[in-house]
């Protein structure tokens, strides 16, 4: 099992190996800093969230406060077992970015703070037919889908490395598994884009 | 096919090959065996690769749709295009009391600017639409038919409308309230009372969340009504007597309206319009012309004058003829205000030109040519002397002037503020309007009430023209100051400038619910406006009590 095999993997010049059940720590800890990273990130955009849609700050929140007990449960050595659950947590947060970004979810999208729809997005017009909201080329604006900012790029390189470093983590047989399953994850989203773009 | 867990000499040389990754991974492993095989970094990679990909592929084919402005080159230069006054609007059918009008808002092809051709919105397919002329104590009923298309052809929206007709003290059902909205195929008659004193009106497109882009592409269009005392006046009058109908547009690169509201804070064009004709020049005789200047401008505010120097003499604002002329060199003038001006070309000698200049007052987006209107060359031709002076009385009586803050029986304040990426009104939009199921409101004056307001704006970093709905206002002062000298007449639009807070007074007559907001209409789309109710013994009228019918047009009119 690669878990006792990662347990015999220690930095050198840290002391005595740590228990068995717990991950290496040079790349627990590489992990930790890039969950910290995230977990940062979710926390400061959980205030612009406030403005639209309470209940979207409140998962933002969640998320941050997951990720930073992540962070610090890696840093100390999170226990082995553990690990699984981590990835696919992780995994699934970068789904829902790219879903937020690519066709929109059905929740008012922070990043458009400002922009029109986020401010009509709650009362409806009595008797309108349709959307009456103009969506100004370019901006987004009108539709559900976000667009790219510097602080998502900041925190989806952070998940991403830390995934990278997480599926590390896992025995072969889990790595082999959650690998395949975030293949066809991946697969699925280039073939769908590959769809739209060329069909 | 490589065996699952290479060990870190494995990676090391994957790492290598792939060189951004190395320095990482290695400082990262500190000399551990790495655990991810070439097949595990290959199928992280097809994922990471689409997360990262897919998302600034979306956000940057969203911005590579957004419109290519059309070069200044290609616009034609100012004052090389013929003046043209808005066509009349001839009433559908007349009876003892009233006037009834049909009004078809359609798209049309115009060229704006030579050589393209431009989709517009306008009123009987006209931009800007029809002028209609009335006379006081003959009532007005105008059909609105809605034949705009389903969809904004740019920006994707249902233009549904909502006309207000701007000046009047129409009953709320009649005033154009945002959100008595009549969809395409739909239509609705608009009943007004024209029973206040001469003044410019315009009637423009007030519907919720899009009145600046369906004011933008056209649906604006001037409502002169004249009363005995106007007539009676030496001023001119007839042909004389000249809309201007003064906006900005930018275009694109295909001819189209280029829309970029600047995050919300206003739409500024690289194009003056006058009657819809870029910087156009006007023949005038030797005499003097009054001119109906309305500012249709989505944001823009101006700051007229002449390069001759002349004077500019103001006789009548909003609410129509002043007290007394006031002379000027320049005056600021912003969205929605209507300001009649008198300039006197007498002493011009023929092939004079004279440019109407704008001076930019502080806080719009200036461009090349925004500095310039439009020219008046004077020609020699004959003309009718008749009506060709300024009486030093125009109207001392308006009860609207002869209002003091000692009449009010109230004092209120309105503060304009931009909050959370918001345009507040009492830190109120109307999205909190539609919330509280259109009860919520600023003020609730009883009928009869003489009310002071005072209107802050806190920020240097914005003006607003403030309009109040139903109501005439004399300005009492700013700043602590006394009003411009053309301000000095009764308006329902107030500049309230950078850090300035002005004090209006008024009577309220009238009953219901009211709109107030900001002019600068992509400030009013997001989401300015809140609303008054007029109290009074009997019902107060609901402004949803008369909603728009839907297609064919039943024959009642």
């Amino acid at each position: 099992m690669s878990t006792s095999t990662s347990a015999r993997r220690t930095d050198p010049g840290t002391g005595p190996p740590p228990p068995a059940g717990a991950v290496p720590v040079s790349r627990s800890r590489a992990a930790a800093a890039l969950c910290c990273v995230a977990g940062l990130v979710h926390l400061l955009v959980a205030r612009e969230h406030v403005e639209v849609w309470a209940l979207a700050a409140f998962f933002f929140i969640t998320v941050s406060a997951g990720q930073l007990w992540l962070a610090q449960a890696l840093w100390r050595g999170l226990n082995a077992r553990l690990v699984p659950a981590a990835v696919l947590l992780t995994s699934g947060l970068v789904a829902l970015y790219v879903l937020s970004r690519t066709i929109g979810l059905p929740i008012p999208a922070a990043g458009e703070v400002g922009l029109s729809e986020s401010h009509h997005a709650g009362p409806q017009v009595p008797g309108g037919q349709g959307n009456g909201v103009p969506v100004l080329p370019g901006s987004g604006a009108g539709t559900a889908i976000a667009t790219v900012g510097p602080l998502d790029l900041v925190c989806l390189v952070a998940q991403l490395g830390a995934l990278a470093l997480l599926v590390g983590l896992l025995p072969a047989g889990q790595r082999r598994s959650l690998g395949n399953l975030l293949l066809a994850v991946g697969l699925c989203g280039w073939v769908v884009w590959g769809l739209v773009h060329f069909t | 096919m490589p065996e699952l867990g290479c060990r870190s000499r494995e990676f090391s040389q994957v790492a290598n090959a792939v060189g951004g990754l190395r320095l990482g991974w290695t400082d990262m492993l500190e000399g551990e065996t790495m655990s991810l095989s070439r097949r595990d970094l290959m199928k992280l990679g097809v994922v990471g690769g689409a997360a990262l990909a897919l998302p600034l592929e979306r956000t940057v084919s969203a911005g590579s749709i957004a419109q290519s402005r059309l070069a200044s080159s290609r616009l034609p230069p100012p004052f090389t295009l013929p003046f043209r006054v808005p066509e009349p609007l001839r009433p559908y059918r007349t009876d003892a009391t009233t006037d009834f009008y049909k009004v078809y808002m359609k798209p049309l092809q115009a060229e704006v600017i030579p050589g393209l051709r431009t989709p517009l919105w306008g009123y009987n397919g006209l931009v800007p639409g029809p002028t209609v002329r009335v006379s006081q104590g003959r009532r007005t009923v105008m059909r609105q038919v809605n034949n705009l298309p389903g969809r904004h052809p740019i920006l994707n929206y249902t233009p549904w409308t909502s006309v207000h007709l701007h000046g009047s003290a129409s009953l709320p059902q009649y005033d154009g309230y945002a959100s008595d909205i009549t969809n395409p195929g739909q239509y609705k008659d608009y009943v007004y009372p024209n029973t206040q004193t001469a003044r410019t009106l315009w009637y423009h497109d007030h519907g919720l969340h899009h009145t600046a882009e369906n004011v933008l592409m056209g649906l604006a269009a001037q409502y002169q009504l004249t009363d005995s005392l106007e007539q009676s006046l030496p001023i001119p009058h007839g042909d004389y007597d000249v809309p201007l109908l003064v906006s900005d547009a930018m275009f694109a690169s295909d001819g189209s309206l280029f829309f970029d509201n600047h995050d919300e804070s206003g739409m500024y064009g690289d194009v003056i319009l006058v009657n819809g004709v870029p910087w156009p020049t006007m023949k005038v005789k030797r005499r003097r012309y009054r001119f109906r200047i309305l500012n249709a401008s989505v944001s823009r505010s101006y700051q007229w004058s002449l390069d001759s120097g002349d004077v500019l003499t103001v006789i009548a604002t909003d609410g129509g003829l002043m007290p007394y002329p006031q002379k000027v060199q320049r005056f600021r003038h912003g969205a929605a205000e209507r300001y009649e001006v008198i300039i006197d070309f007498s002493k011009m000698p023929v092939g004079r030109r004279v440019v109407l200049r704008n001076t930019s007052p502080k806080n719009n987006i200036d461009y090349v040519n925004t500095n310039k209107v439009m020219a008046f060359d004077v020609v020699g031709d004959d003309f009718d002397p008749a009506a060709n002076s300024v009486p030093d009385v125009l109207n001392p009586t308006n009860p609207t002037m002869l209002l003091t803050a000692r009449d009010a029986v109230r004092t209120r304040r309105l503060d304009m503020v931009r909050e959370h990426g918001r345009w507040t009104i009492n830190g109120h939009t109307w999205d909190d309007v539609v919330k509280s199921k259109f009860s919520l409101v600023e003020a609730d004056p009883r009928e009869g009430d003489v009310e002071v307001w005072e209107i802050r704006n806190p920020s240097g970093g914005w003006f607003h023209p403030v309009h109040i709905h139903l109501i005439d206002f004399r300005i009492l002062d700013r700043n602590g100051r006394p009003p411009m000298p053309h301000e000095l007449g009764p308006k329902d639009v107030v500049y309230v400038g950078e850090n300035e807070t002005v004090r209006v007074v008024a009577r309220f007559e009238g009953r219901g619910k009211y709109m107030i907001h900001c002019h600068n209409l992509v400030h009013e789309d997001h989401d300015m406006m809140t609303q008054f109710v007029v109290r009074a013994d009997q019902d107060v009228f609901d402004p949803f009590s008369d909603p728009c019918k839907s297609l064919p047009e039943a024959n009642d009119l």
